[in-house]
């Protein structure tokens, strides 16, 4: 008895090993652009893209693609190490952009890789977007937008994104799948926005994990605009422009990111974010500029130093003043700007040479 | 037989009450205030304070600015304190400017704003501005805004600037000795300086480094421990060196961020040549010339970030034998990753990711290999020619 149920039970597990081994042979569908692998191969990424049966992975030679693309079903694009390099970039084909997508404030947009309304999971790993600073005229320009699909950008530059209408490395637009989107371990250099958040609901319609990436040199270089939750964290953000991180209309976390130089450090406006634990260095006006009428969350554990005009500016209500606690300020004029009756509680001063605080106005 | 002993209890309890109130007396704090805002044995110069008897354990400085070029020779925390809503104590330079007061280096000559020396208990510094705008020091000395020799202690919350003389400045400058000093540097800023951001070095100055005076002898190991983490430290002008760490150390480094200069990047992050068990670790560095320069064997690079760089992140200038160079990330610069420059690195070399780069290694030896993330690299590695 004991030796026919332990052979009964062995052909269901075999058979089940069997499933498992087979089942991603059957499912995976990998194809080639370029000719540094072997395999199903492509010279353009749009073609590997629109192949048949369509590729859950797309892998990309080192290599120049001057290609617009729509990514319409899930799939993994990534770039590959061949030989010596490690670099596969976008760029704007030789007619220039043309405008293919619709922001959602409306705006017209000439986007370099489109990811929209995808059901699963779309991932982008190892690719380069050069915007080569193409002007599309009253459009904005893009260099990767994903709207309404959820997936992970890992590992992609993004460069030169500007134009004259706008122009974002990343932008994220949420909708009715509510999808998650995490964006980590990239570069933006050169957009004028790094990465661009936001849905058009008024409840969050979009989650946006924003993690160990590196802006440099962009006019705003992370904006979380209205509908979305965004946990935006140990970044490194090289200003050289105006605003590092800029929140509205959303809640979520800001903790642990280093922000050196540009004009404000972090602004908030009628948000509930959750700001902690940020370095944030050089900004000639704000450190962090709390331009909202009552604070939700806590902005707390912040150090400031070396900020050209107030440390933190919070003149919104005095009901929410314990939110805003235990900050540390260096080398500065004026530590807090703040309504009368706030205490600077477990907050540190050091060289702050005309006053720790100061009433609004 | 028990009320005896009980009587000989309380006797030993109250015995025992009056030498611990007793010692506590013995050993009380002796504060001073330099100022007016807050009452207390009160002096109008911190020099004052630090040279009245008895000798104080804490001086206590005031809000304001104080032209003033210290020696501090005891045992002493010397804290600024937060009166009438600010925090702003600053020594300044005296009318007359900075005189010469130490040899650094071995036997450079130099002005030291705040000079800790030779002190056989620890030193504390606490929340003070050194500013040395208006030095005057002349042209072949050199000039640091605080200098701890042979001296234990703790430099937090300090701020250095300004430490600008014919490109002989330093910020802060920890020098060991054969007493082995501990000392720690924390949560300051260092700006403005023309030469040297954070310093940590035996007595001779760094042997192997520029901004030493060229001193080759075998310095012995260990004479200091330092301890620097969570500075931020800002370059003004090329050939800066933002941080060094030197010949005879032993130091724990993190958590430091290292800026350089906007329009002169032609500057160090870090340049280190400290003893075999040194971890520089968890640091970030933005916008100078090279990240790190690795001067001597012993001493191990890790988790450290470097972004947006005009030249190499971490250059090796030595062979390796213990040294590891792992987990760093190098990212968005101009030039390349990590110049190996022909040396002998074995399995050393490993882990490290570079992102949006001209190259990832160059200079490799003969063999080198090593499981390495590349994303957006021109060329990943390039060999020794």
């Amino acid at each position: 008895m004991l030796r026919t149920g332990y052979k009964f039970m062995f052909v269901p597990l075999f058979s089940a090993t069997l499933f498992v081994l087979a089942a991603p042979e059957l499912h995976a569908t990998t194809v080639i652009v370029g000719t540094c692998k072997v395999g199903t191969r492509f010279s353009k990424i749009q073609d590997a893209l629109n192949s048949t049966p369509k590729p859950t992975i797309v892998e990309v030679c080192p290599g120049t693609y001057p290609e617009q693309v729509t990514i319409s079903g899930t799939v993994t694009l990534e770039g590959i190490v061949s030989g010596n390099s490690s670099v596969a970039t976008l760029v704007p084909p030789p007619g220039g952009l043309v405008t293919n997508a619709t922001l959602l404030n409306g705006d017209p947009a000439a986007v370099q890789i489109l990811v929209e309304d995808v059901s699963n999971p779309v991932n982008l790993t190892n690719l380069v977007v050069n915007g080569s600073d193409a002007d599309v005229g009253s459009a904005a320009v893009v260099g990767i937008l994903y709207r309404n699909t959820a997936g992970t950008i890992n590992h992609v530059v993004t460069f030169n994104v500007s134009g004259g209408a706008g122009g974002y490395g990343i932008y994220l637009g949420g909708g009715t799948q509510n999808p998650k989107v995490t964006v980590e371990n990239s570069t933006f250099d050169h957009d004028e926005t790094g990465l661009w958040v936001q849905s058009n609901s008024t409840s969050s319609a979009l989650t946006a994990i924003i993690e160990n990436n590196l802006a440099s040199s962009c006019a705003t270089c992370i904006e979380v605009a209205s509908g979305a939750t965004a946990t935006i964290s140990n970044n490194t953000i090289n200003v050289n422009g105006v605003i590092g991180i800029a929140l509205a209309g959303s809640t979520g976390t800001v903790t642990g990111n280093t922000i050196v130089g540009g004009q404000d450090g972090i602004e908030e406006g009628d948000a509930g974010f959750t700001i902690k634990s940020n370095k944030i260095y050089g900004a000639s006006q704000f450190g962090i500029n709390l331009d909202i009428a009552v604070l939700t969350a806590d902005v707390t554990g912040n150090t400031l130093s070396r900020i050209g005009t107030i440390g933190i500016a919070f003149c919104g209500s005095s009901g929410t003043f314990n939110k805003l606690h235990s900050n540390t300020f260096e080398d500065m004029n004026i530590g807090y700007s703040v309504p009368f009756g706030f205490i600077t509680t477990g907050s540190t001063f050091i060289g702050v040479t005309t006053d720790a605080m100061i009433p609004c106005g | 037989m028990l009320r005896i002993s009980f009587k000989l209890m309380l006797a030993l309890l109250i015995s025992a009450f009056v030498f611990a109130f007793g010692v506590q007396e013995l050993c009380a704090t002796t504060t001073y205030i330099v100022g007016t805002c807050k009452t207390g044995v009160q002096y109008t110069t911190i020099q004052e304070a630090l040279d009245a008897s008895p000798l104080a354990n804490v001086i206590e400085v005031c809000p304001g600015t104080y032209p003033e070029q210290l020696t501090i020779i005891n045992a002493v925390t010397l804290e600024g304190i937060v009166a009438n809503n600010s925090s702003a104590i600053r020594i300044s330079s005296p009318a007359g400017g900075l005189a010469t007061n130490a040899t650094i280096n071995g036997s450079d000559p130099a002005a030291v704003h705040v000079f800790v020396k030779n002190a056989t208990g620890a030193v504390n510094l606490t929340n003070l501005i050194v500013d040395s705008t208006n030095n005057q020091v002349p042209s072949d000395v050199f000039l640091v805004g605080v200098l701890y020799q042979h001296t234990s202690g703790t430099v937090n919350h300090v701020i250095a600037v300004h430490q600008q003389a014919n490109n002989l400045g330093y910020g802060i400058y920890m020098e060991g000795g054969s007493s082995n000093p501990t000392v720690t540097v924390e949560n300051c800023s260092v700006h403005d300086f023309d030469f040297g951001g954070i310093y940590v070095t035996g007595p001779l100055g760094p042997t192997d480094i520029a901004g030493g005076s060229g001193v080759t002898s075998d310095v012995p190991t260990g004479q200091i421990t330092a301890k620097v983490e969570n500075n931020i430290v800002a370059s003004l002008v090329d050939e800066a060196h933002n941080m060094l760490f030197g010949s005879s150390t032993l130091d724990t480094v993190t958590g430091n961020l290292s800026i350089g200069a906007t329009n002169a990047p032609g500057n160090f992050g870090m340049t280190v040549d400290a003893n075999a068990g040194s971890v520089i670790s968890g640091n970030s560095i933005i916008g100078t010339q090279t990240g790190i320069s690795l001067q001597d064997d012993g001493p191990s690079l890790k988790t450290n970030k470097m972004y947006v760089l005009s030249g190499d992140g971490i250059f090796l200038n030595v062979n390796l034998k213990t040294s590891q160079i792992t987990g760093n990330t190098i990212q968005d610069t101009l030039f390349d990753g990590i110049d190996l420059n022909c040396k002998t690195v074995g399995t050393l070399v490993h882990s490290n990711t570079f992102e949006y780069l001209a190259a990832g290694y160059i200079k490799s030896p003969t063999g080198f290999s090593g499981s390495n993330t590349y994303v957006a690299v021109q060329n990943d590695f390039t060999a020794c020619e």
